[in-house]
């Protein structure tokens, strides 16, 4: 039946979607392990640190964008995480990873960050990444429509309470796993899933009421 | 009631987060249930609306900002403003006593504060140099060029020093790695947060 061959087709985009961090995955043959660089750079090899920053910063990078929506925001906040794991980095816990660490202080610089930026403050379309499948070749009306969409899609994730809001953008922007986020965000793995669940229902709800909203407004545009 | 049931997991299930167990359950609810299937389409539907915001699978971070990074940890590493190694005499401090360094801090640096006020009190400028909350330990220090500084948000923390009174530096002398701040660029002359973890 139709539910069974639309299931396993999912199950395609699944693996693209669960792509790891890449940062929980054993570093290829002749690249150091991130405890042996941190213990590098605690011994004061500061190219040590340059390669934790260099293997990472992309990746923190995309956390931070994905939670405000805004490129130079998100430099800036990989910048400071990045300072602030430097001046801490002689006290860091063996017993965790790395980018559990690196990526809860770039989250809650993010969410502080966001509490500082206005709350209604506008997407700028600029900050919209191209969307999927869009090329230069694209018509411009279409380009124009996927980018007005992805202002919607970035504010219906903005109006999202902080903590649901985090767990959704881990998830879906960044392809963490439930228990790689619970690491993050320092709760469980079933508070995580819950989040997810609530942030998901408030996702779809939201954007139907918007769709709603919107054919109601053309109505009464063309009477 | 089975379906109320699966219902309920549809937003996990459309994200693909369901439990092995849980998922087998779904499948089999969904091959007899056109309600459910429709709105767990619904729900990927919607929830594909995020994919062109994804991060790009092996993301590189946008360029320059490695090299931005790097010269801030430089800076940093020239200011000395590595935090305490454990066991070290300063870590060692913060630990025993905790809350105890930024009062005892405060407690100097509020005197040495207030005969610099005194000192500068036939000048123009007659503002109290705010205290330092944070930085310091009891046993010795030096304070060259009188600098009123905002306070850290931690022991070891990021400085934050007034635009109006760089270039300024506070020297730190004691028995863990004495350190000598730096005018920090505009960049750093902000309140940071205190809401990191660590
Ligand atoms: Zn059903």
């Amino acid at each position: 039946m139709a539910a069974v061959s639309f299931l396993s087709l999912r199950a395609k985009n699944r693996s693209m979607k669960d792509r790891k961090s890449g940062a929980s995955e054993p570093p290829a043959a002749g690249l150091a392990t991130d405890g042996e660089i941190i213990r590098a750079c605690q011994a004061g090899d500061e190219s040590a640190f340059a390669s934790l920053v260099e293997r990472y910063s992309g990746r923190a990078y995309w956390v931070a964008h994905g939670l405000l929506g805004d490129q130079d925001e998100a430099r800036d906040i990989v910048q400071e995480a990045f300072l602030r794991v430097y001046r801490a980095l002689d006290r860091f816990d063996f017993d965790q990873s790395f980018y559990t660490w690196l990526y809860r202080i770039v989250v809650n610089l993010a969410i502080d960050r966001l509490r500082k930026l206005s709350r209604s403050r506008s997407v700028s379309l600029d900050d919209v990444g191209e969307p999927a499948g869009s090329s230069a070749e694209a018509a411009p009306g279409r380009r124009m429509e996927a980018a007005e969409t992805g202002v919607e899609v970035r504010e219906v994730l903005a109006r999202l309470p902080d903590k649901y809001r985090t767990v959704m953008v881990l998830r879906e922007l960044n392809g963490l796993s439930c228990k790689e986020i619970a690491g993050i965000v320092r709760s469980s793995h079933a508070t995580v899933r819950w989040r997810l669940h609530v942030a998901r229902k408030y996702f779809r709800d939201e954007w139907e009421r918007r769709k709603q909203r919107g054919r109601g407004g053309r109505a009464n545009h063309g009477l | 009631m089975a379906c109320d049931r699966q219902r309920k997991l549809i937003p996990l299930a459309a994200g693909h987060d369901l439990t092995a167990a849980e998922f087998r359950e779904f499948d089999e609810h969904l091959r007899s249930c056109l309600s459910c299937y429709r709105e767990y389409r619904e729900y990927q539907e919607v929830l594909a609306l995020l994919d062109p915001l994804r991060a790009p699978e092996s993301p590189a971070a946008p360029d320059g900002l490695v090299d931005e990074i790097m010269a801030e940890v430089q800076e940093a590493g020239r200011a000395g403003a590595r935090a305490p190694r454990p066991g070290s005499l300063r870590a060692r401090w913060a630990h025993l006593v905790p809350g105890a360094l930024p009062i005892a801090a405060a407690l100097v640096l509020f005197c040495g504060a207030g005969l610099l006020y005194l000192a500068s009190r036939g000048g123009g400028d007659q503002r109290l140099p705010r205290i330092p909350a944070g930085f310091g330990d009891p046993a010795t220090r030096v304070v060259h060029d009188v600098t009123p500084l905002a306070p850290a948000d931690e022991f070891g923390g990021i400085l934050v020093i007034p635009e109006r009174l760089r270039p300024g530096k506070l020297r730190y002398v004691g028995p863990a790695p004495s350190f000598e701040t730096e005018p920090l660029p505009p960049a750093r002359l902000r309140q940071v947060s205190d809401r990191n973890d660590f």
